[in-house]
């Protein structure tokens, strides 16, 4: 491993153990100690970004290690989004646990600081389509984690009150997310048509990030129903683990890779 | 409501049974088959009736903007899957074309002539490998008694190799090859470089177009930059990369394309007003 990418992947380590201790600030409610954690490991994960950028100099979207860095960078900002909304801060931690984990995943990629963004790659759609993605991964990754913990809370522990916050929550920030996972799934078709002539192909990618749309409509408007509501949790993972499979197992099963958008691999 | 959700069931299962992994064949059978077009037809009645019922009123806008959108979106794609044309070809350089094959065998007549005057591509400067020999080979010739040391990018002044020293430019360019580097060059009796990335950067078709009354223009042809004349437009997929003889293009006459478009524009400005911007987030705010 040469000297740059020692140095990447300190960075990185940095940064997930300062996540973590911001996690663990969170959930002590030591929030002051929490947000200079969380700031600090911000600051080391912009820094990856930035190294990022000026190797391939032009924004850093084209490969999986490029996108999880992106996509750990946006916690921050909506946990202050949402510490505003809320006029609290009882959601940092989760946050901070959701980049954590996301950042561990790019210690097994390579930073591939060679990427040259290849010809297709180069329109206006490229970062728009690319980010507001990551941004709807990142967002419904902590609604995830806030449902998961509602069930813990509800089954587990007998709160339901703290059960039903957790759940509400969930829902309002998976509703949030929504509006950029469909900018997401729209823009690619508007950028399909550009440069292939066809809005749609049904590769495997196209075909998987359609199933976790519909996945998130399901449980939206199952979520406004009386009679199906209890089931809304259930739905949630499954559209959750759609997701999974688009954002990690398309990319990375040999199976898949004849689809149209492994050029970005 | 119960009834939207069923459809978006049944259309969830569909997809995946289309989308699992049993061979992209699978694809084709599935999603151009009346097995999920009638549920997408089911699903544009529904959003109709939806649309229609919700009396409207200012607060309602974003979600009917939403649901009319979509319904633009499936009349469109009904369009186009049932009147559209489309096709890829092979496009010689130099040979000019009045005609393009179809799918099926048949031809298209453009009613014009089209001619690949020029082609070029432009790389990103290379990346080469250093290799070096590992100590117990017994066969310096074989590449396979080196081990992968650095990836190298090019700059201006070539490259730097640590323990070697500068390797200029035009050592690394051949001439009268596509493209114009040296795959292989050997530094020392321990060393070589290998050549390991060259990116195209853009690739670029200049056509020539000479329509009925025999008026000739010139148009490029770019990747992300597609073609439009008279019915037609023509993108630019691909070329031959070993020799650059031919590219490959995709041709398309889409009636439903705007149609398309339209409804894919209200969806996506109308989902963040519905989403977002319509909304009062956390009306309860406990602490957990």
């Amino acid at each position: 491993m040469n000297l740059s990418y020692s140095f990447i992947y300190g960075l990185i380590g940095g940064a997930i153990a300062l996540y973590t201790l911001a996690c663990v600030f969170g959930f002590l409610k030591k929030y002051f100690g929490a947000m200079l954690c969380f700031a600090g490991a911000w600051c080391l994960n912009l820094s990856v970004f930035v190294i990022n950028w000026v190797a391939g100099g032009v924004p850093p979207f084209g490969n999986m290690f490029h996108v999880m860095i992106f996509l750990t960078l946006c916690f921050l900002p909506f946990s202050f989004f949402f510490k505003l909304k809320l006029k609290s801060d009882w959601l940092l931690p989760y946050f901070a646990v959701a980049a954590s984990l996301f950042l561990i995943g790019t210690l097994f990629m390579s930073p591939d600081l060679n990427w040259q963004q290849m010809p297709a790659l180069k329109s206006f759609w490229f970062v728009p389509h690319v980010a507001s993605y990551i941004i709807s991964y990142a967002l419904n990754a902590v609604a995830l984690i806030l449902t998961l913990q509602a069930v813990i809370q509800k089954n587990i522990r007998h709160s339901p009150d703290h059960a039903t916050l957790l759940a509400d929550t969930s829902y309002e920030i998976a509703i949030f997310a929504f509006p950029f996972m469909n900018f997401g799934l729209l823009s690619g078709a508007l950028w399909a048509e550009q440069a292939w002539g066809t809005y749609w192909s049904w590769d495997i990618k196209e075909t998987w990030s359609l199933i976790t749309w519909l996945g998130y409509i399901i449980y939206f408007h199952i979520h406004r129903t009386k009679k199906w509501k209890q089931w809304h949790t259930a739905v949630q993972i499954a559209a959750f683990a759609a997701l999974l499979v688009t954002f990690f197992v398309v990319n990375f099963l040999p199976r898949f890779q004849g689809g149209l958008h492994t050029y970005g691999s | 409501m119960r009834i939207a959700i069923i459809i978006f069931v049944i259309l969830f299962v569909v997809l995946l049974i289309g989308a699992i992994p049993f061979g992209f064949a699978g694809q084709e059978n599935i999603f151009y088959s009346f097995i999920f077009i009638i549920p997408c037809l089911a699903l544009c009645i529904d959003l109709i009736y939806c649309a229609v019922k919700r009396h409207f009123h200012w607060r309602d806008l974003g979600f009917l903007i939403t649901h009319w959108g979509i319904i633009l979106i499936l009349w469109g794609a009904f369009l186009s899957f049932w009147k559209g044309t489309e096709t890829q070809f092979k496009f010689p350089i130099g040979h000019p074309i009045d005609s393009i094959p179809a799918n099926n065998e048949k031809v298209y007549q453009l009613g014009f002539q089209m001619r690949v005057k020029d082609f070029k591509v432009d790389y990103y400067p290379p990346v080469y490998g250093l290799y070096e020999l590992i100590p117990a080979a017994n066969n310096p010739t074989h590449q396979d008694q080196y081990t992968f040391l650095a990836a190298l990018k090019t700059n201006t002044a070539g490259l730097f190799v640590d323990g070697y020293g500068q390797v200029s430019l035009a050592q690394l360019q051949a001439t009268g090859r596509i493209p114009a580097w040296q795959s292989l060059l050997q530094l020392d009796q321990k060393k070589f470089l290998k050549l390991e990335q060259l990116t195209p950067s853009s690739y670029t078709a200049l056509l020539s177009i000479t329509d009925d009354n025999n008026q000739t223009h010139e148009e490029t042809l770019q990747v992300n930059h597609p073609l439009s004349y008279r019915t037609w437009k023509f993108y630019l997929n691909s070329y031959d990369q070993k020799d650059q003889k031919y590219i490959v293009l995709s041709a398309y006459q889409d009636p439903g394309r705007w149609l398309v478009i339209s409804g894919i524009w209200l969806v996506m400005i109308s989902t963040f007003i519905v989403c977002i911007f319509g909304k009062k987030f956390f009306k309860q705010k406990k602490e957990a």
